[in-house]
């Protein structure tokens, strides 16, 4: 299930061959993190790595920004191999709330100012302004001087959105986004990624949730115990499954109906209660059968891609490590 | 360069500056000039000795352990809260990282001491003592730094250990470097030709007394600028040799365990 992935610039970020082996533990000896993973997260796209827990994702994450240090294989960012100076470019957002308790979202994002941008960011008057917007982006405004250990999840997790993105990077690092969020906030952070998305930042996800992957991402990496399983993409797939709702027509009725119609073969029918569900392989047949069922007058009550065979079909690279 | 490490000294100064322990140590400092006052007062003869010895005594071990478990903490907390991860993950070094935290811990400590010496100089005056000699304010200087002596130590064994025991070798050095060299100086004659080598070498590169001139104060032996800047070039070259020992350690292998 390999596939080439296409580059649209010279932002994106490549593994290539990184192995990781943790022998921190004498008990237990050495650990396989990470083993020979080559692939690439194509620039100006959203790429999911996936896997079980376990699966080496945080641990790949780590080694792209250089707190794990490979025992093999190289990481480039762009056309070289990837320096202190690159991770300038690179915003971060852990899957837990990292940030001191101590201090506050006006002291952190100042200090991410002053980290990564430096230079633009001379003085403190300077940050203050930009420090204002990027509160009021997340809707922290009024929560500024609050020490960090006394704000809820939802607004630990709008912090570190803002201190991912307040750079501007050309390339986000997400791990596990929405996790420990309520439905509402779960909806806005998706959309922000989605906004960075449009903006063609370079995006690796790395998430449990197959509906924020199918969602979002352009293409995916499965990994399964630190090796790489599967990867593809998530564009148009000419076996894409389809799936036609239509009320008020029976299995015999649908029948007829194709044979007077002439329409393309279904790949399954279900019928619950009043309701009949037709699955289709591509895109192409079920148009068809939409065009004719409403065309005749029928109630479609439900039309789209069936997400259920993407997930079965990824989970199966999950083993029997789910 | 410059201005990241500036930034993370003062991110630390301000992380450290909110700990509790900064108002333990000022309740303590304010107890412990008190006693030292009222066992001065009580006392029949030698009441300045009494009051110096139990106020120099209580405020060196006051500034000790918290620099030690300062030292040991800052590194230690940030791999265990992962705040660690946030702040690597900018294009920081981890010298940098290193250098800028031990600065905002150094920083905290010269508030800690400048807030003991103002309690102190307030329970002299309080006590009818009066205001400080410049002498007595030299010996209080020189144990401040050897307070930052003590803290380089203690993050360059929390780079490589955690933080328990990081805390207790360090705790484990700080003893020996006070003793050595009187061990050196009880030695017996008949010692093997190894051991005597073995704890003159040790007194020779780590010994604490170099930061106590307390006795030179009660002796009325002066003190001059020439030994003064003795005792301080053999105070920065520790730390410059322990914070290049750990910045080492520190930029190899991984900054997190698994």
């Amino acid at each position: 299930m390999q596939t080439e992935v296409p580059s649209t610039g010279a932002e994106d970020l490549a593994l290539n061959g990184i192995s990781k082996v943790f022998r921190t533990d004498l008990l237990r000896g050495p650990q396989l993190a990470v083993k020979d993973l080559t692939c690439r997260f194509a620039a100006g796209r959203c790429t999911g790595l996936l896997g079980h827990n376990g699966a080496g994702k945080t641990t790949t994450i780590k080694l792209i920004l250089g707190l794990l240090k490979s025992d093999k294989g190289s990481i480039q960012c762009g056309e070289r191999e990837i320096t202190t100076r690159d991770r300038a470019k690179i915003g971060y957002l852990p899957e837990l709330n990292k940030l001191p308790a101590l201090l506050t979202p006006r002291e952190v994002l100042s200090y991410q100012l002053q980290m990564f941008m430096s230079e633009r960011f001379k003085t403190a008057a300077d940050r203050r302004e930009a420090v204002k917007t990027a509160l009021a982006h997340v809707n922290l405004q009024d929560h500024a001087d609050k020490q960090i250990g006394r704000l809820s999840k939802g607004m630990a997790r709008r912090l570190g959105w803002a201190q991912a993105t307040i750079h501007a990077p050309s390339i986000l690092i997400l791990d596990e986004p929405a996790s420990g969020l309520d439905p509402l906030a779960r909806r806005q952070m998706i959309d922000w990624i989605g906004a960075e998305k449009k903006r063609h930042t370079t995006i690796l996800l790395c998430t449990h949730e197959l509906a924020q992957v199918t969602a979002l991402c352009d293409f995916y990496h499965v990994l399964r115990r630190g090796e790489l399983v599967a990867s593809g993409s998530l564009g148009p797939n000419p076996a894409q499954s389809y799936t036609i709702q239509v009320s008020g027509l029976r299995a015999d009725a649908i029948e007829r109906f194709a044979a007077k119609e002439g329409l393309p073969p279904w790949r399954s029918l279900r019928q619950e209660g009043v309701l009949a569900e037709l699955s289709f392989v591509g895109y192409e047949h079920s148009a068809k059968w939409l065009q004719a069922l409403l065309a005749a007058g029928f109630v479609v009550t439900q039309f789209g891609a069936d997400e259920r065979a993407f997930e079965d079909a990824l989970l199966q690279h999950y083993g029997g490590d789910v | 360069m410059l201005r990241k490490l500036c930034a993370v000294a003062w991110q630390n100064w301000t992380l450290l500056r909110r700990d509790q322990i900064v108002r333990a140590v000022a309740v303590a400092g304010v107890v412990l000039t008190v006693l030292a006052g009222l066992a001065s007062t009580w006392s029949i003869e030698d009441r300045v000795k009494i009051l110096f010895d139990v106020g120099y005594f209580g405020m060196q071990l006051l500034g000790s352990l918290t620099a030690l478990f300062w030292g040991a903490k800052m590194v230690s907390d940030s791999r265990h809260d992962g705040a660690i991860e946030w702040q690597l993950a900018a294009p920081l070094s981890r010298t940098s990282w290193l250098l800028g935290k031990y600065l905002g811990l150094a920083l905290t400590q010269l508030l800690l001491a400048v807030m003991l010496l103002v309690i102190w100089q307030l329970g002299l005056l309080m006590f009818g003592y009066g205001l400080m000699t410049d002498a007595q304010v030299a010996v209080y200087l020189m144990m401040v730094l050897g307070w930052l002596v003590l803290s380089s130590v203690a993050v360059t064994l929390a780079v490589i250990m955690r933080f328990a025991l990081a805390l207790f070798a360090s705790i484990g050095l700080w003893l020996t470097g006070l003793m050595s060299q009187a061990v050196a100086g009880t030695l017996s004659p008949e010692s093997s030709q190894y051991s005597q080598e073995l704890v003159r070498g040790i007194t020779r590169v780590w010994n604490l007394q170099h930061f106590n001139l307390i006795d030179r104060v009660q002796e009325q032996r002066a003190i001059t600028a020439a030994a003064l800047s003795d005792q301080i070039g053999y105070g920065v070259l520790l730390i410059a040799i322990t914070l290049t020992v750990s910045s080492l350690m520190f930029s190899k292998g991984d900054v997190i365990a698994s």
